[in-house]
């Protein structure tokens, strides 16, 4: 008994001496970040954000009341600088386990936004998971605004991207994501782009970058042909696609039901094949009419068009213009062509491969669009 | 002559109390001696001394009147004087006249006896409600009743140099394991103590080490649960005296299996041991949690939990740790006035646990609610428990939990877990190991005890190591 217990006191004593929790803390004793903000402003870091304020719950009464944010901000000529002034006005230290975005001011993203990602990495309570954003305005202002939408900006933001990531209509680029789109080092990559739109936070579109910096930005009405090939969800895409025909309009709502990139190398050349199978599905007519079979195989061959062009046209910008591969077709071969990817450089040849793209589109509820559901589509 | 003056005198010394009549008859005396305080007197004078004295012309020795004049079932001769002492002082009578060296003993035993009522520890829905009563023939005549086997045995054994209590061990011959047997025949032949009084006496005697916390014997009130043990090949004790029968070998699982288990639904006894099993580990671990969460880890949630938490507990000014301690030991401090309430005030114990500590402390700022939440929880946990007995060192380990949490973070509480997990696969009861089924691991027994169900467990679980494996 008298050993055990000799044991037992060895090993509590060894691990509060080697273990080092040293970091007790209760929560509430700390400034909980929801949101940051980095900008530049006259060669000048600039931390902005917004931490939780906490109301005490006896105000109100018995119901714990929700959470309010202040903003913060600090300008320093390093990151550790502005970290240090913002850390001399603040009662705790702060806790940025709970950050749910980073937005990175427009000014700054041009400039490089590596540097920040990388102090990310470093930084050991920072979630990898948070999502980060380029912003039209000054994150300091955007940060700042007043929304009845959410409790805080940061999270409004969140959970706008979240929930056009869920529709297929963004993606939801988080940090850990871009760092690993950094460390393959031979592609660029997009990042959701926010902004104010009649006094309102919203998606703005898709921000190009290539070597961590900002080059361009897609409006969101262009980004349909991309999401084609970045969204990874591929059964909650839905996209809209409206076709007008003779005298009457059908709006479809399309969703991807396989998709399929392969890439051959060929001559020196890649080859980049895509293969796309959409399920479309009639949402409504303007006009109510009588849809024969015929129309409908006119109908699946335009929708086919268009998302191939939407595509197409997306890929030769990225080809021609950004000379960057911005879809991660990088990826790809790297897993089909090791060895080539080893020898090559994917940031030089990308621009000259070839791109064949297939798009098949299929009408899935044909029954409903017969309104004489019992007869069979008829033949005209 | 002399002999009858040395018997009197003998009698008189065992107590003051014995009360020594003479039947006067035509050739001698007899003598009745008994303590009046233990005895039936009516069945004294309707059965010994009515008949006796019908045959007052009769010349009668001791042989006659044993066999043919008493009318009391259980009586027998002795001539060992030595005896007297015990015999009398467990409630017989002792009949002896002048002119005989042996004297009769009659069992004219009367006990306070309390009706076979409804549990009050085992509480169930479904299953039979004859609860034990501290008369320990009704008892036996329970189990009797239940299980009509001519192998079923029941070994008697005297202990306590003072208070005599009987102590008898049931068990059926050609099921349960000799080893076992012979084992706690051992441990109560060993024993050397003044009193009995309670059958938690020889739960502790049963001990391999006194300072064990975790119960090794199961505590039985219901006499079904007592039966389905012994049917498994297990020990049922019972001590005279003890509404609370005793179940050996009993291991860490099974204290959390109710009878209803294997009544009920089979569905429904899956999903309520897993729920007991979850409950078990809330209780031990929720508020350790907690204070990991709070003060250490707080990374762990989610945002918006995060947020939700550092706002209940903006006002509080203590720390997690010191708040976590004061509920759980508020909540204790609750379940022991509620044991010793009076029935009459029992709806205070509500009023003052719910409205004075949960109520008006979150109100005022001093706890934070998510604690009240938790600590209520963990005590509802350790009520889910169908013997008691297993959450008693549940509830003391928690505090050494949170204590080592408070100091170690995570590390702290899978420490002391870790070291309860260690502590409890090194314990044995009768030698087997106290987690048998689960280390060492055996998936049949798993299965056994988790489906409860008597069709579809054709054979007895196997770290009994019964005589009979199979069930029939």
């Amino acid at each position: 008994m008298l050993k055990k217990a000799y044991e037992i006191l060895i090993l509590i004593i060894c691990s509060i001496a080697l273990v080092g929790c040293w970091d007790y803390r209760d929560i509430d004793q700390k400034c909980v970040v929801v949101s940051i903000g980095v900008d530049k402003v006259k060669n000048m870091i600039e931390f902005s954000g917004e931490v939780a304020q906490f109301a005490s719950s006896k105000e109100k009464g018995e119901k714990a009341q929700v959470a309010n944010v202040y903003n913060m901000e600090s300008l320093g000529k390093t990151f550790g600088e502005a970290r240090k002034n913002y850390d001399s006005s603040n009662p705790f230290p702060l806790f940025l386990g709970a950050a749910r975005v980073v937005v990175f001011g427009q000014d700054y993203a041009k400039e490089g936004i590596g540097s920040y990602l990388n102090r990310v990495d470093r930084t050991t309570d920072y979630r990898k998971t948070v999502l980060a954003v380029v912003s039209k305005e000054k994150p300091s202002i955007l940060l700042n605004t007043d929304t009845q939408k959410d409790i805080a900006v940061g999270f409004l933001i969140e959970n706008i991207i979240g929930y056009l990531e869920n529709k297929g209509r963004s993606i939801y680029s988080t940090v850990g994501d871009l760092l690993s789109d950094i460390e393959l080092q031979q592609a660029g990559y997009v990042m959701p782009y926010i902004g104010m739109k009649k006094d309102n936070i919203s998606y703005l579109g898709l921000a190009v970058m290539k070597d961590s910096k900002l080059i361009d930005i897609i409006d969101e009405k262009n980004t349909q042909g991309m999401l084609y090939l970045l969204v990874k969800n591929l059964s909650s895409f839905e996209g809209i696609e409206e076709i007008e025909n003779k005298n009457n309009k059908y709006s479809f709502l399309i969703s991807i039901k396989k998709r399929k990139i392969k890439i051959d190398y060929e001559k020196n050349i890649p080859v980049i094949y895509i293969d796309l199978d959409l399920d479309a599905q009639l949402s409504y007519q303007y006009y109510r009419e009588h849809l024969h079979k015929k129309n409908i195989e006119k109908l699946e061959k335009e929708i086919s068009k268009k998302q191939k062009q939407k595509i197409q046209q997306i890929i030769q910008k990225a080809q021609k213009e950004y000379k960057c591969d911005i879809f991660g077709f990088a990826e790809y071969f790297r897993a089909q062509h090791i060895q080539e990817y080893e020898k090559m450089k994917w940031r030089e040849i990308f621009p000259n491969s070839k791109v064949v793209i297939r798009v098949n589109t299929k009408i899935i509820n044909t029954n409903l669009v017969n309104q004489n559901v019992k007869e069979k589509v008829t033949e005209e | 002559m002399n002999q009858k003056k040395l018997w009197i005198e003998k009698l008189q010394k065992i107590d003051d109390k014995v009360l020594i009549k003479k039947i006067s008859m035509d050739y001698g005396d007899i003598f009745l001696a008994y303590i009046p305080l233990l005895t039936d007197r009516k069945m004294i004078s309707e059965y010994i001394i009515k008949p006796i004295l019908n045959k007052k012309s009769e010349k009668i020795d001791i042989e006659k009147l044993l066999h043919s004049i008493i009318y009391i079932d259980d009586a027998f001769s002795d001539e060992n004087i030595e005896k007297l002492e015990e015999y009398i002082l467990k409630g017989n009578s002792i009949i002896f006249c002048s002119y005989s060296k042996d004297y009769i003993v009659a069992n004219t035993k009367k006990t306070q006896k309390r009706a076979v009522s409804p549990p009050e520890l085992e509480t169930t829905l479904r299953a039979p409600k004859d609860a034990f009563t501290e008369s320990l023939e009704t008892n036996l005549s329970l189990i009797r009743y239940r299980i009509k086997d001519k192998s079923l045995k029941m070994d008697s054994y005297c202990i306590g140099t003072r208070t005599k209590t009987d102590v008898v061990m049931v068990y059926i011959e050609d099921i349960v394991n000799t080893e076992y047997v012979q084992e706690v025949k051992e441990k109560l032949s060993k024993v050397k103590i003044d009193g009995i009084l309670e059958s938690g006496y020889i739960q502790k005697i049963l001990l391999n080490n006194t300072f064990d916390m975790f119960p090794q014997t199961g505590i039985a009130e219901r006499s079904d649960t007592v039966c389905a043990n012994i049917l498994e090949g297990k020990i049922g004790i019972f001590i005279e005296g003890s509404n609370i029968a005793l179940v050996v070998p009993k291991i860490f699982i099974e204290f959390l299996d109710a009878g209803e288990d294997h009544y009920d639904n089979l569905y429904l006894g899956i999903f309520s041991k897993f729920l007991r099993v979850f409950s078990l580990f809330a209780s031990l671990l929720l508020s350790s949690l907690y204070v990991a969460i709070v003060s250490f880890h707080t990374d762990i949630l989610p945002p918006q939990f995060i947020l939700a938490l550092a706002t209940s507990r903006i006002a509080v000014p203590f720390n997690s740790i010191v708040e976590a301690i004061l509920m759980e030991l508020i909540a204790e401090i609750l379940r022991e006035a509620s044991i010793r309430l009076p029935k009459q005030v029992g709806p205070a114990i509500g009023i003052v646990g719910a409205i004075v500590i949960g109520q008006a402390a979150v109100a005022a700022g001093v706890i934070s609610p998510l604690i009240v939440i938790i600590v209520s929880l963990s005590m509802l946990c350790s009520f889910v428990a169908p013997d008691y007995t297993i959450m008693s060192p549940i509830r003391i380990l928690k505090f050494m939990i949170i204590f080592l949490t408070g100091i170690l973070g995570l590390f702290g509480l899978v420490m002391g877990f870790t070291l309860i997990v260690i502590h409890l696969s090194s314990l044995t009861t009768l030698g087997i190991p106290y987690l048998s089924g689960l280390a060492p691991l055996k998936i049949k027994d798993i299965k056994h005890y988790l489906l409860s169900e008597i069709t579809l467990s054709k054979k007895r679980p196997s770290f009994l190591k019964t005589k009979d494996q199979v069930r029939k």
